[in-house]
């Protein structure tokens, strides 16, 4: 599913952050975990493609990257690969049904009324559903922001602090749909987090040190 | 497509509710519909005031003439629509208030019917509307003009005119109409042949088979375009600048757009990676950045270019001139000078949307050459 070969990422020409090898097989669910400035959320741009690794390689689905040069291959990719980051965002202009609802658009993909009634119910956002984003909690939007990433099914997904701000209901609650989709749905998931309880829900640990 | 009708949708309907982009938005709506307007406005009363300095030249003088007093042989062209012999001069009419110069025309043909002169020493004529007006002279009064005369000692002759009437045919100054014959004894002038065309645009093609029938007529014919084209060249030089310096308003108003746009995108600019991350294509959000601002533009364009079309047709339908008590009579024109032109509203239309897309587009594609990661700010 994911293999990471000898990469690394410079900083200012100075710093250097080396990572690992790894492989992450299908239907794994696994934490990233270390303190902070040790590159976990580096490591998070960088196999979701947001980065370019300055040294190695990266293999997903099959496709090797050392560049991020071929722009058309990975936003095939971004089909079968969920994003939830800090740094994805809601998009202000649309109401939460049409923000989850965004990916099938873009990757013109048939709506499944049951998957999306399924996915709303098990993260607890009926209720939210016509509301703006900048009327939402942060769980709300934490968890609007995980219903999105994950509506067209994806292989893989990757979380960067999903319940970073969270409360402990919305944590457990956020928590068991990433359970459900890795035991049920058979989603591979890949968590870079500071919390507990989601690093006891996963089933290997990615351990960086500083 | 069905993304980025979608999207665009969502961003211009939600344009509005943006507090820090509703008042900037809503003064290029305003900018760009008042240089719309005045562009086209202007080039309207440009093109009325030159169709009907045109129409006035069409109606009141002939459409060739021909100085040639040799017989010629005009028959068998088909633009010609009549032709006849007169000669014109220019006298002078004395009242209380002092003189006023006359045109003395003399008409040939079978047009205006004048009594035969016999036992009489008056001259009779007819006067065009305007003579009657400033002279306050009638129907069968009498009355004296003078002309220059410079074989006689005094170098200036009277002659005594009784009016038979008076003519529709509009002149540039006032006008007596004699007898062909009687006219030519009267006044020191060559006499001309006038042609009436049925299409005064074909003048050109017309003089040219009048000069390929008469061998000896060359440099003897002119037409009304060779006469009146440094008026229409000076009209048209005119146009030109006004249109010119008018679009620089167009181009002012863009940049306002240009800005609106550059805000837009810049306070979007994490919204655009999390499409990038969604997998949107750069391209699909292109398209949605430059069509939301270009009917927010439009907006302007569609208001100014209405205002422009209405004011167009009110003041060239209900003679708002003549409410406003505004006196033309100067210009000889009636009515206000204003004609919608489809071309000029075509070529502003035109123009203008160039404009705008430029300004929607150029801002968005700086944006979207960034990598993702440089559109992401990150927090901590």
């Amino acid at each position: 599913m994911l293999k990471i070969k000898k990469i690394s990422k410079k900083y200012h020409d100075t710093e250097e952050i080396i990572y690992k090898d790894l492989e992450i097989k299908e239907g794994e669910f696994i934490s990233i975990l270390g303190p902070s400035g040790s590159g976990k959320s580096t490591f998070i741009d960088l196999i979701s493609f947001l980065k370019e690794a300055t040294t190695g390689e990266i293999e997903i689905f099959g496709n090797t990257f050392s560049k991020l040069k071929d722009k058309s291959l990975i936003n095939s990719l971004r089909k079968d690969l969920g994003v939830m980051s800090s740094n994805s965002q809601l998009i202000s202009s649309l109401n939460i049904k049409e923000n989850i609802k965004l990916p099938l658009l873009i990757h013109k993909v048939n709506d499944s009324q049951e998957y999306f009634d399924m996915l709303i119910d098990r993260l607890n956002l009926k209720k939210i559903l016509y509301k703006y984003p900048s009327s939402l909690s942060s769980g709300e939007k934490q968890r609007s922001l995980l219903a999105r990433a994950v509506i067209l099914k994806p292989k893989l997904l990757i979380a960067d602090e999903p319940t970073a701000n969270l409360d402990s209901n919305n944590t457990h609650q956020l928590v068991n749909y990433l359970i459900y989709l890795n035991d049920v749905l058979k989603t591979t998931i890949i968590v870079a987090t500071h919390d507990d309880i989601v690093s006891n829900a996963s089933k290997r640990i990615y351990e960086l040190k500083k | 497509m069905i993304f980025i009708s979608f999207l665009t949708k969502k961003y211009f309907s939600s344009i509005f509710s943006n507090k820090s982009l509703r008042l900037p938005i809503l003064i290029s709506i305003i900018s760009i519909g008042i240089s719309i307007f005045s562009l086209m406005v202007v080039m309207f009363v440009m093109k009325g005031f030159e169709v009907k300095v045109q129409n006035k030249i069409l109606s009141n003088f002939p459409h060739i003439m021909i100085t040639n007093k040799l017989k010629k042989d005009l028959n068998g062209i088909s633009n010609i629509d009549s032709f006849q012999e007169s000669i014109e001069g220019y006298g002078a009419y004395i009242n209380k208030s002092g003189f006023e110069i006359i045109k003395i025309k003399g008409l040939a043909g079978d047009r205006i019917k004048f009594k035969k002169q016999e036992n009489t020493s008056y001259n009779f004529a007819y006067i065009s509307k305007d003579f009657s007006y400033t002279t306050g002279i009638d129907n069968n009064e009498t009355f004296e003009i003078f002309v220059p005369a410079p074989n006689t000692l005094k170098k200036i002759k009277k002659i005594q005119i009784k009016v038979l009437g008076e003519l529709e045919i509009e002149q540039n100054v006032p006008t007596i109409f004699l007898d062909f014959d009687k006219a030519e004894k009267l006044i020191l002038s060559k006499s001309l042949i006038e042609v009436k065309l049925f299409d005064p645009f074909k003048s050109k093609e017309t003089m040219s088979e009048i000069i390929t029938k008469n061998n000896n007529l060359k440099g003897q014919i002119i037409d009304w375009q060779t006469i009146n084209s440094n008026l229409f060249n000076i009209m048209k030089l005119e146009r030109i600048s006004l249109g010119v310096f008018l679009s620089f308003l167009i181009l002012i108003s863009c940049t306002t757009i240009y800005s609106n746009t550059n805000t837009m995108i810049f306070q979007r600019k994490e919204e655009i990676a999390t499409l990038l991350i969604l997998g949107a294509k750069k391209k699909d959000i292109l398209i949605v950045f430059v069509l939301t601002n270009f009917f927010i533009s439009l907006i302007g364009y569609l208001v100014g270019s209405l205002i422009a079309y209405a004011s167009t047709k009110i003041l060239d339908n209900k003679n708002l001139i003549d409410t406003l008590g505004v006196n033309l009579s100067f210009y000889g024109i009636d009515g206000f000078p204003i004609i919608f032109s489809t071309y000029y509203f075509n070529m502003i239309s035109v123009f203008s949307f160039i404009l705008i897309i430029l300004a929607t587009f150029l801002p968005t594609t700086f944006y979207l050459r960034k990598n993702i990661d440089d559109l992401i700010v990150r927090v901590g």
